[in-house]
């Protein structure tokens, strides 16, 4: 490669200048693979990014609304504002009623119990292996 | 809200729906009238947040799931008298059928609480089909897994099949009533006019067909005498009992029992005296107390094993084994020799009933039955002559050739063919003081090796503790064969 100080100053083409500097084209191969790297790599976050939008494990606050849990504070704030003034029937009933409908519709959970009761058994002949065996055929 | 939420929500829904039986007006008349509904009863006599509901979306006649007593696995299915009066359908049937098959696999304890009118009528044979499917996996089960039936209010028609095929049935005073028909069919074929009580109540098989074993006064006893009586069994036919850890002794001594048996030969005694003071803590659990009083049959536990005890009580006709007595004996040492439950014995009995009336209810087959039972048994078996032992009785009560492993006599026993005074009869009077002297007491059997040891009755609890231990690693084989064929 020639150094730039010996490039001759009458050269105005790029491309004459660049072939001046980089015969063989290495600088060139090194540049259009960075790019093509660089530009793979934008790709695949910009489709992860959307994937995990899209499958709502990221999600978009907007400014000024609130999340699940702020919501559940919301609405035990509306119950515990609604049966403490008590003042106005009408509007303690429609805010147990909206806290209601906003908890109820975010919709419940199957129940379940949560233990596990069963002890450890110890081992006994019930259990053996042996019964799990396959029986081989016989010759007839 | 999306989709997947929406699911959930209509997944909740149906789930109340399902479990809501026949509905809350039903429901609530049953809790106004005192009687649990069947998820109720499966709750309180599981432990808590242990039962899992299997088919709760399919037909509701029947809850079915698995749970645990004690941290033992169990499989449990109710009636739900709400929806039909708990009359099976197919469906209900394969039900039953699935936790069944379930036990079987898993070698685990079925437990039933029944309260059915039987089949669905609407449901024509297929319902017939349904029991018949059950009824066939009831007797697959018998002698694998054990099976116990709480019968909780009226029972008719299959259901009942059910009940008998258990191996310990429990019913409730004045609210349960089990029979083939009800008292408007007998009316009809028999022209006996009856209550559904007197008919099928819990009296009438306790005391007189001794088809079940235990009466409580209410739901939430019997469901509590289950979960005791499941702590006394193995959970399947492979495996021991569990071990009750218990502090009282086994060297224990009791000077009471060295005079327990009064001098006059024909005088009862107390054997539930003598029963609780060899168990540990004398906590004994008496299987059909009021059926066949003269024989007494239960539960207990002997340095923290499981042991089923049978003895004749001489406060009930001297303790002479009928026919009632002798079938509940044989039933009681099968279920044992099925389970791996040692048997012990306590012998008092003068011989077997005779009479026509004994002869003619079958009391040689039914003598038949105990011999039977005692020989095939391969249990570490102990018995212990407390007194009289005559003649056939001597025989059936777990005598060495009947393959006791180990017999001991009080020295009050009295081992002979017959009494002193029926033995005058046929050998002639004056003759009623040799005969004592040389045949009422157990040192004739003892000398013979009949009897393993005379022993001082103080030291009972420590001598059957101590044969227990030996015996615990018993193995006994026998000709191979499809079935028996004892005298049914």
């Amino acid at each position: 490669m020639m150094p730039l100080s010996l490039i001759p100053l009458d050269i105005t083409k790029g491309a004459e200048k660049l072939l001046m500097t980089d015969p063989h084209g290495w600088i060139l191969c090194l540049v259009s693979v960075s790019v093509v790297f660089s530009c793979l790599l934008i790709l695949c976050g910009i489709y992860t990014l959307s994937g995990a939008i899209f499958s709502g494990k990221l999600k978009f606050r907007f400014p000024g609304k609130s999340r699940r849990g702020d919501e559940d504070a919301a609405v035990a704030a509306a119950l515990a504002g609604a049966l403490e003034t008590g003042g106005n029937a009408d509007d303690a009933e429609a805010a147990i009623a909206a806290a209601l409908a906003m908890e109820l519709s975010g919709a419940g959970h199957d129940a379940e119990s949560y233990v596990i009761t069963i002890k450890d058994r110890r081992p006994s002949g019930w259990s053996s292996k042996n019964f799990n065996f396959r029986k081989k055929p016989k010759r007839i | 809200m999306n989709r997947q939420q929406e699911k959930v929500s209509e997944l909740v829904k149906r789930r109340s729906q399902a479990r809501s039986g026949g509905g809350e007006e039903k429901t609530s008349a049953r809790r106004t009238s005192g009687r649990m509904t069947a998820r109720e009863r499966i709750a309180s006599l599981l432990d808590e947040g242990s039962f899992e509901e299997y088919d709760c979306f399919s037909d509701g006649e029947v809850v079915a799931g698995c749970g645990t007593i004690d941290g033992r696995q169990v499989y449990v299915y109710s009636y739900d008298f709400t929806v039909h009066g708990g009359s099976l359908t197919l469906g209900g049937a394969r039900k039953i059928c699935k936790v069944m098959d379930m036990a079987l696999k898993c070698g685990a304890p079925v437990i039933s609480l029944c309260e059915s009118g039987g089949a669905r009528i609407e449901d024509g044979v297929d319902a017939l089909a349904g029991y018949g499917e059950v009824l066939a996996r009831s007797a697959g089960c018998s002698g694998v897994v054990p099976q116990i039936c709480a019968v909780l209010g009226p029972c008719a028609g299959g259901a009942v099949y059910a009940a008998a095929l258990s191996d310990f049935t429990v019913m409730t005073k004045g609210s349960s009533q089990l029979f083939v028909n009800g008292p408007s069919v007998a009316k009809g074929v028999t022209g006996e006019d009856v209550s559904a009580e007197e008919l099928g109540g819990s009296e009438v098989h306790a005391s007189k067909s001794g088809v079940i074993h235990h009466v409580e006064d209410d739901e939430g006893k019997a469901l509590e005498w289950i979960r005791e009586l499941v702590g006394f069994l193995p959970s399947n036919n492979m495996e021991d009992a569990p071990c009750g850890g218990s502090e009282d002794d086994v060297c224990r001594v009791d000077d009471g029992l060295n005079s327990i048996v009064p001098d006059a030969p024909g005088e009862p005694f107390d054997m539930d005296g003598i029963i609780a003071s060899v168990v540990d803590g004398g906590r004994f659990i008496e299987l059909q107390e009021s059926y066949a009083r003269n024989m007494i049959t239960g539960l207990a536990r002997i340095g923290g094993a499981t042991v089923g005890v049978v003895a004749n009580r001489s406060e009930v006709l001297s303790g002479v084994i009928d026919s009632a007595a002798a079938r509940k004996a044989a039933r009681f040492v099968r279920f044992c020799d099925a389970f791996n439950v040692p048997v012990v014995t306590f012998v008092d009995t003068p011989g077997f009933l005779g009479g026509t009336r004994q002869e003619c209810s079958g009391i040689i087959s039914h003598g038949a039955k105990l011999v039977y039972a005692y020989a095939e048994a391969g249990v570490p078996k102990i018995t212990i002559t407390v007194r009289k032992s005559y003649g056939g009785a001597h025989i059936a009560m777990g005598s060495k050739q009947l393959g006791a492993d180990v017999n001991y006599a009080w020295p009050s026993a009295e081992i002979a063919v017959m009494g002193p005074a029926a033995a005058s009869t046929i050998l002639g009077e004056g003759t009623v003081g040799d005969f004592d002297a040389k045949c009422c007491n157990p040192y004739a059997a003892a000398e013979k090796g009949y009897v393993d040891d005379v022993i001082e009755p103080r030291n009972t609890r420590f001598r059957i503790a101590r044969a227990l231990k030996a015996l615990s690693l018993k193995r006994q084989d026998g000709p191979a064969k499809r079935h028996d064929n004892l005298p049914l």
